[in-house]
């Protein structure tokens, strides 16, 4: 019961914090430069794995979801299957476990080393706000290269559910595409899309209000970090839940109507 | 005029800080000795409002703090201004980049900033550098320098000479010093630095146990009966 109300206070302090970040982003703008080297820092070097995660994601669930309709003759379904449930389901998530290891906890360390180091009030003492200097590039910057990264890593799914099927499962290249528009619908395109916004800007913001509140000393830092990746991994798999749902009741009463 | 007027303070359900008085004009330069542990820290903390008081008030030319709200805060720490014991520069920067953070301007009088180096006897190619890469007595001037570039009104030092070596810190004293007649600031050092104390102090404060237990000019200091005060100033003949 205790428990219970430590969570649903965390959750009122998030989005506080959420708000107050949207408000000084607003009427202050943000340090461009700042968000650029975020950008770079935590965006651009994450491409090379994150293409790879997504790669193998995609060829991973090629090579499942073939072993279990080979049986049943219907490989030349095995491109529209397999696209399909790497887009709306699975993917998205498994890259965004990803990106909350690699983004978000780096983002939450380094926020907290920052705090416990005093760099954090330093920036309070020069006259400045530490929320508006360093936590709001960071927070785009992470959201922002999140999205891309989720949406990059969905892309590299396909290619590499179309390279597993035609090097190893030798099924045509052309045949495993030309199946995909019978099962991809629009709205699973639109699901991925919109998980990856969400997914994304959980990260961002979780790993921000995580690293902000740490106080102490490397503990404490190690301990943020660990609370970082787990309530990203719970908050993405029932965020899935909620999403794929109200996507599902939508697509329902779309075809009731 | 910066005060404090009987600032108490309990932490981890200890009194740290027990109605302490004191005050800093500008063009002074204040010393509050004391041993470590003390509360030192907590102190200037308290001043600069990174850790709320229990009872008392701090007043900037008259005006409490106590009543100040986020925005009314930020502009009193630019003319309040604390350097920390530890260096705290942002590590994710260079040091120009530190140095020029909270100034705002991209290249504020290049040459200004060349020749508080050259006093500080810092080599101009640091500017380029991490401050991971730097010792952290360099390190400790340039967070020194990063708050003596803001020329705020008073400036806080939480022991700016501990951990540099005697050359170090009479460049330190002398920058202090130099900035305070520049600018016409005051200043509050806290430390465990007699003999700095004793050499650019117009004042020095003692604290013990929470409490001021002295407060006078440095030549008082030295003729201070007060076992802790005696201590202090012997450690330097000790030397
Ligand atoms: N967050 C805190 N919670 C509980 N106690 C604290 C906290 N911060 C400081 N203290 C206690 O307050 C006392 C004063 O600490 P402070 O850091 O001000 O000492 P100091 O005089 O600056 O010492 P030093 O010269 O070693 O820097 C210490 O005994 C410390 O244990
Ligand atoms: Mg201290």
């Amino acid at each position: 019961m205790k428990s219970l109300k430590m969570v649903f206070q965390n959750v009122g302090q998030w989005a506080h914090f959420v708000m107050l970040c949207f408000h000084l982003l607003v009427s202050h703008g943000i340090s461009g430069r700042e968000f650029k080297k975020q950008l770079l820092r935590v965006g651009i070097q994450s491409i090379p794995l994150t293409c790879a995660a997504g790669f193998f994601v995609g060829a991973i669930l090629a090579i499942q979801i073939d072993s279990q309709i080979r049986d049943f003759g219907a490989q030349s379904y095995l491109g529209g299957i397999s696209v399909s449930t790497t887009l709306r389901n699975l993917g998205p998530v498994l890259i965004a476990f990803f990106l909350a290891g690699r983004v978000g906890a780096f983002t939450s360390a380094e926020l907290g080393t920052m705090s416990i180091t005093d760099q954090l009030n330093a920036i309070r003492c020069l006259g400045l706000n530490p929320i508006r200097e360093i936590v709001i590039p960071r927070l785009l910057a992470v959201a922002v290269s999140s999205i891309v990264l989720l949406l990059m890593g969905l892309l590299l799914s396909v290619v590499g559910g179309i390279s597993i099927a035609s090097i190893g499962l030798k099924v045509n290249p052309l045949q495993f595409i030309h199946r995909v528009p019978e099962f991809l619908a629009v709205s699973s395109v639109f699901l991925a899309l919109i998980k990856s916004i969400v997914f994304g800007l959980m990260i961002g913001s979780v790993s921000c209000f995580i690293g902000f509140h740490i106080s102490g000393g490397a503990e404490e830092v190690g301990g943020g970090v660990r609370r970082t990746a787990v309530v990203l991994v719970v908050g993405i798999i029932i965020l899935d839940f909620m999403i794929s749902w109200m996507g599902s009741q939508f697509v329902v009463s779309a075809n009731g109507s | 005029m910066l005060e404090l007027k009987a600032i108490s303070k309990r932490l981890g359900g200890l009194p740290i800080l027990q109605e302490v008085f004191l005050s800093v004009s500008p063009d002074e330069i204040v010393f509050v000795l004391g041993r470590s542990g003390v509360g030192k820290s907590v102190l200037l903390k308290t001043i600069v409002g990174l850790i709320p008081q229990d009872q008392g008030r701090v007043f900037l030319n008259g005006q409490a703090t106590d009543c100040f709200d986020e925005i009314a805060l930020t502009n009193f720490r630019r003319k309040v201004s604390l350097v920390f014991q530890m260096p705290a520069l942002l590590d994710s920067l260079t040091v120009e980049e530190n140095l020029l953070f909270a100034l705002r301007k991209p290249f504020p009088e290049r040459e200004e900033l060349q020749k508080w180096l050259s006093e500080l006897q810092l080599d101009v190619k640091c500017l380029d550098r991490m401050p991971q890469e730097l010792s952290l007595g360099v390190q400790k001037k340039i967070s020194v320098l990063r708050s003596v570039l803001l020329k705020p009104q008073f400036l806080l030092f939480d022991e700016p000479t501990t951990g540099l070596d005697p050359v170090g810190t009479r460049m330190m004293n002398d920058l202090i010093v130099k900035s305070v007649r520049k600018t016409h600031s005051g200043c509050l050092i806290v430390s465990h630095d007699v003999q700095s104390a004793l050499e650019i102090a117009h004042k020095i404060i003692l604290l013990d146990q929470g409490r001021v237990v002295f407060e006078g000019k440095p030549f008082e200091f030295k003729q201070c009966q007060l076992p802790l005060a005696q201590a202090f100033v012997e450690g330097i003949v000790a030397q």
